[in-house]
């Protein structure tokens, strides 16, 4: 039989894995890219961030996902939710892949869904689709700093966050499930 | 001479050896049926105080509350053939059907269903919302769940017992596995929740990759999160997965190609087939909506106790609604259900 272990030192006070590891942050004009949980979808924001992976498919193919959410045009339009994912999405891969365009500056592009030749951009810090290309976007890979990192969890809205006590961000999982899965470890 | 010979007898060492003998072997004897008499009133007494025991045993024992989401009456006529052995096996000792059914057919059988039971196992049977069912439980394609959570949240429901959660489309359950499970549920206190090994759930089908050799490529994509996966992006995978389920069960009768070890889990998972540990309810007092996140995710994070698949219990669970479309296309599937339940059903007889 399996065991598990909590990770738990003193009264809430936790270490996990550094889970930034391998993600990234896209930004456009200092600002970066922002889920909120409340709303389910992407505006920019000064300090908040939301770390994305990428997937490389060729140097200029990608597909940016949170979680079990993908880019593709049916959530950016819409919510990030369940109902876009499974309904409009069943095999359809081709939705997600998105082409980055070179721009005359240094690590930043257009990014273009492949499919529908729409273009991601941003009207005052909200996120639109345009048929022509607007926004430069740049993504930049975070740096891990820790392996383990201590966490301190708050609860609001029957929802737990987690509070990296090494630079005060917050984190949360995007979808309601655990809020860090790392926090109990389990033996396998 | 005779005489002579007598004496010499009686003065013999053997004839007084054996005269001494048999005077202790008298105050052996009465010794005997003295203790004899104590033992047997001991004995009475052991049998009042083991009856007495046996009747303690049986009020501290926790009662076994089997729940269910009841509501349509073809599922429903499947899962009531196995609640009726787990009746009649004593491994389970209330049925609460909970009305959930979403139309007058199915509000009806239930109410019918419920009066043959009670007529057969009188006492054991609790029909609950009922009058409050309306059908309008439904609000932003989501349903209030909060009848159940809120029964069973209630000190007097949950004291002393385990609640078993189950779906209305649950088709098959392994009678002997859920004795175990039980077992295991009433020892085990660190896990929040136990979910039995269910066909077509959403974690337990990527350990079922080596059992369905044909989808095996398919399953083998853990869904991130306890959130969604393979079977729910394609329902062809759990209509496959049913059918070879019960095939093989109908032929072989043997499930123990399907048993998988068991294993805690610190993430969400499908709630279709739970148990639950009765002190564990008072936390659902004000679960309405999004109950199977709040089970299998908030409670479990927040009290720092992971959740278990007990792997040698299995069930099978029908579907989940966006399955819906294409597992009930036609009636195959669960005209295979109703001939396994009666197949597997006569030999547990």
């Amino acid at each position: 039989m399996n065991n598990y272990k909590i990770n738990s030192y003193g009264n809430n006070k936790f270490y996990i894995k550094n889970w930034i590891d391998e993600k990234f942050i896209l930004k456009v004009n200092k600002k970066y890219f922002y889920i909120d949980y409340f709303d389910n979808k992407i505006h920019l924001h000064n300090n908040k961030k939301t770390y994305f992976n990428i997937q490389f498919f060729q140097n200029d193919i990608i597909e940016i996902h949170l979680g079990i959410y993908f880019f593709n045009r049916y959530h950016l339009n819409d919510d990030f939710k369940n109902r876009n994912l499974l309904l409009k999405l069943m095999y359809n891969n081709q939705e997600n892949k998105i082409e980055l365009i070179n721009t005359n500056i240094k690590n930043q592009y257009y990014m273009q869904f492949i499919k529908s030749k729409l273009y991601i951009s941003f009207n005052e810090d909200q996120l639109t689709l345009t048929q022509k290309p607007k926004t430069p976007i740049e993504f930049i890979k975070s740096k891990k700093t820790y392996d383990k990192i201590w966490v301190q969890r708050k609860i609001k809205n029957k929802k737990i966050y987690y509070k990296n006590l090494h630079n005060n961000h917050f984190y949360t999982n995007f979808y309601l499930g655990w809020g860090c899965e790392d926090c109990i470890s389990i033996l396998q | 001479m005779k005489l002579m010979i007598f004496k010499k007898i009686i003065s013999s060492k053997h004839f007084l050896k054996h005269k001494r003998k048999c005077k202790k072997f008298k105050k052996y004897n009465k010794k005997f049926k003295k203790y004899n008499k104590k033992f047997k009133k001991y004995n009475k007494k052991f049998k009042k105080y083991n009856k007495k025991f046996k009747k303690i045993i049986e009020k501290t024992k926790p009662i076994i509350k089997f729940c269910v989401f009841a509501g349509r009456q073809k599922n429903m006529r499947i899962l009531h053939s196995y609640i009726e052995i787990l009746l009649k096996e004593k491994i389970i000792d209330q049925y609460h059907i909970f009305d959930f059914s979403r139309n007058i057919l199915d509000k009806n059988f239930l109410y019918e269903s419920y009066k043959n039971f009670t007529s057969k196992y009188p006492k054991q049977i609790f029909l609950h919302n009922y009058k409050e069912n309306n059908f309008k439980q439904v609000k932003h394609n989501q349903y209030d769940w909060s009848p159940f959570y809120k029964k069973i949240s209630n000190k007097l429901f949950y004291k002393n017992s385990v609640v078993i959660k189950c779906d209305d489309d649950i088709l098959f359950i392994d009678i002997l596995g859920l004795k175990n499970a039980l077992h295991d549920r009433i020892k085990d206190l660190k896990s929040f929740l136990i979910h039995t090994n269910c066909i077509n759930n959403n974690i337990c089908s990527y350990y079922h990759k080596n059992i369905f050799n044909d989808i095996k490529n398919e399953l083998n994509i853990f869904p991130k999160g306890g959130i969604l996966g393979p079977t729910f992006k394609n329902p062809f995978l759990a209509y496959n997965m049913h059918n070879s389920f019960t095939n093989d069960i109908i032929l072989h009768n043997d499930l123990t190609k399907y048993y998988i070890p068991s294993f805690y889990l610190n993430h969400r998972i499908s709630i279709n087939f739970i148990l639950i540990n009765g002190e564990d309810c008072k936390y659902f007092k004000n679960t309405s909506y999004d109950d199977e996140y709040e089970i299998s995710s908030y409670y479990p994070e927040k009290l720092n106790r992971p959740n278990k698949v007990f792997g040698n219990c299995i069930c099978s669970h029908f579907s989940y609604s966006l399955q819906d479309k294409i597992l009930s296309r036609n009636n195959n599937l669960m005209n295979l259900y109703v001939k396994l339940s009666n197949t597997y059903l006569k030999n547990i007889n």
